[in-house]
């Protein structure tokens, strides 16, 4: 089976020259990331409209004419309209993770083909199609690597790509993770200065008192992301974790 | 810090993060796919360039092309960076994200909504772990040598006869793993030509190689 996944918008701005040219340009790269997708026997459209509003805004929009061909090859084929916020990261990457974790699992108890992803990662805003690749790849890696990697009977393969004027980019198929953790990230500023192992612990134990190893798991967590290096009992921020600090400051998210 | 920013028709989305997070150092990457495109992003790197007159460099990329930007941006990201991905096309957004998240460092975006900007945080890195279709830290396994082949010595596409001479004293089984692997991570494709398999490297090649080069 294969299944063609797609972000997808429409502009409204109000600079109409702007607006109608990057309609244009949505809609021509929506039919040839389709066009690109082959055959397939479903289409998943994530968009951050309903489909009604976008059949709405369509006919309200000067240049709405160009979306007819879009909207006939979406009703040509078995597919859902997900209504998604594109323009927010997490948002959109727990939205289309749980639609996508609802298909495997219904196809792995279907049991018995091999799943090909098409993944058109040209439409929409940048932030939801990127969200759209990670959710992907997080879910396929992190739940379903026995299928990727052919070891089980029967596979998935994924095919990431961008399409515009006639040029397909490719994109990778690795396993990248999605986490933050705060939590964790704010005890860099404890490290700025290098600190022996225990102090640091002790230092920590006061916040999360209740937490067992506590300082263990926060010293583990920031030297496996190269965030803290140790040396002879001593730690302290790496070059790396002392930027993630500062930004994350700098964001009041910590 | 160093700032590495994708840069578009808007210097409002670049100048608001160098104000919020204050680098040492702005690294802009931009392109063009039309005229009417270069007078407008050219503004935008003069607006920028004008606020912030010290530190600053503007490195031109192929708006269009994936790999060449994998290629060029990797080059400028240290562990001191941070990626700005709001401005410019999607190609170079992309690009400098998967870029950053190799590397581990900070990703950022900006939120416009009406005069209130905000900016917020991508979380994603590279993992090295088990669940990859092969060792990206281990230069020298098959799969990473038939990539540095196939890209260095043929520039991208080759007979597979060529490259698994190249390789040398290796088994077939073991060069055809190798490639089957690098399929299934969409890093390279195969065409045929007659009888002849041609190997063809993808955009992704292009990223794994060209980490841990940088400026």
């Amino acid at each position: 089976m294969k299944i063609f996944l797609t972000t997808l918008t429409l502009y409204t701005y109000e600079n109409e020259d702007e607006r109608i040219n990057l309609n244009k340009e949505e809609s021509e790269k929506f039919i040839e990331g389709a066009r690109n997708a082959g055959d397939y026997q479903k289409m998943i459209v994530f968009s951050d409209y309903s489909m009604e509003e976008f059949e709405e805004l369509v006919t309200t929009l000067p240049e709405g004419e160009s979306f007819s061909e879009v909207l006939s090859i979406i009703k040509s084929s078995d597919f859902k309209w997900i209504k998604t916020d594109l323009i927010n990261y997490e948002n959109s990457y727990v939205r289309i993770y749980k639609v996508m974790e609802d298909i495997l699992v219904s196809w792995s108890e279907r049991g018995y083909e091999n799943l090909h992803i098409y993944m058109n990662l040209s439409c929409g805003h940048k932030i939801g199609s990127l969200s759209l690749y990670m959710a992907v790849l997080n879910l396929v890696h992190g739940e379903y690597y026995g299928y990727l990697s052919r070891k089980k009977g029967r596979y998935i393969r994924i095919r990431p790509y961008h399409s515009e004027r006639s040029i397909v980019e490719e994109l990778p198929v690795m396993n990248f993770h999605n986490e933050s953790n705060p939590e964790y990230e704010k005890y860099i500023g404890y490290l700025l200065e290098p600190m022996k192992i225990e102090e640091f612990k002790k230092a920590v134990r006061k916040d999360e008192a209740l937490v067992k190893n506590f300082g263990d798991k926060v010293i583990m967590h920031l030297r496996k992301r190269g965030y803290i290096s140790s040396k002879d009992g001593i730690i302290v921020a790496t070059k790396k974790g002392r930027t993630l600090y500062y930004v994350l400051k700098k964001l009041g998210e910590i | 810090m160093r700032l590495l920013s994708t840069v578009g028709w808007s210097e409002e989305i670049v100048s608001y993060v160098i104000d919020t997070l204050e680098p040492d150092e702005i690294i802009l990457f931009y392109g063009f796919v039309s005229e009417k495109d270069r007078n407008r992003i050219r503004k935008a790197l003069d607006l920028i360039r004008a606020r912030y007159p010290s530190n600053l460099k503007e490195v031109q990329v192929n708006p269009m092309a994936l790999g060449e930007n994998f290629e060029k941006m990797a080059r400028w990201v240290n562990d001191e960076s941070v990626a700005n991905i709001t401005g410019g096309t999607k190609i170079m957004s992309f690009a400098l994200a998967l870029n950053a998240a190799m590397r581990g460092i900070p990703i950022v975006y900006v939120v416009t909504d009406g005069d209130e900007k905000k900016i917020f945080r991508v979380p994603i890195t590279f993992s090295e772990g088990s669940k990859n279709f092969f060792r990206i830290d281990k230069k020298d396994s098959i799969a990473m040598r038939t990539l540095k082949i196939l890209v260095n010595d043929f520039k991208g596409k080759a007979r597979f006869v060529k490259i698994k001479e190249r390789l040398g004293n290796i088994s077939s089984s073991s060069i055809s793993d190798a490639k089957r692997r690098l399929l299934m991570a969409n890093l390279i494709r195969e065409e045929k030509n007659g009888k002849e398999k041609i190997i063809i490297a993808n955009s992704g090649a292009y990223l794994l190689l060209s980490r841990g080069d940088v400026k």
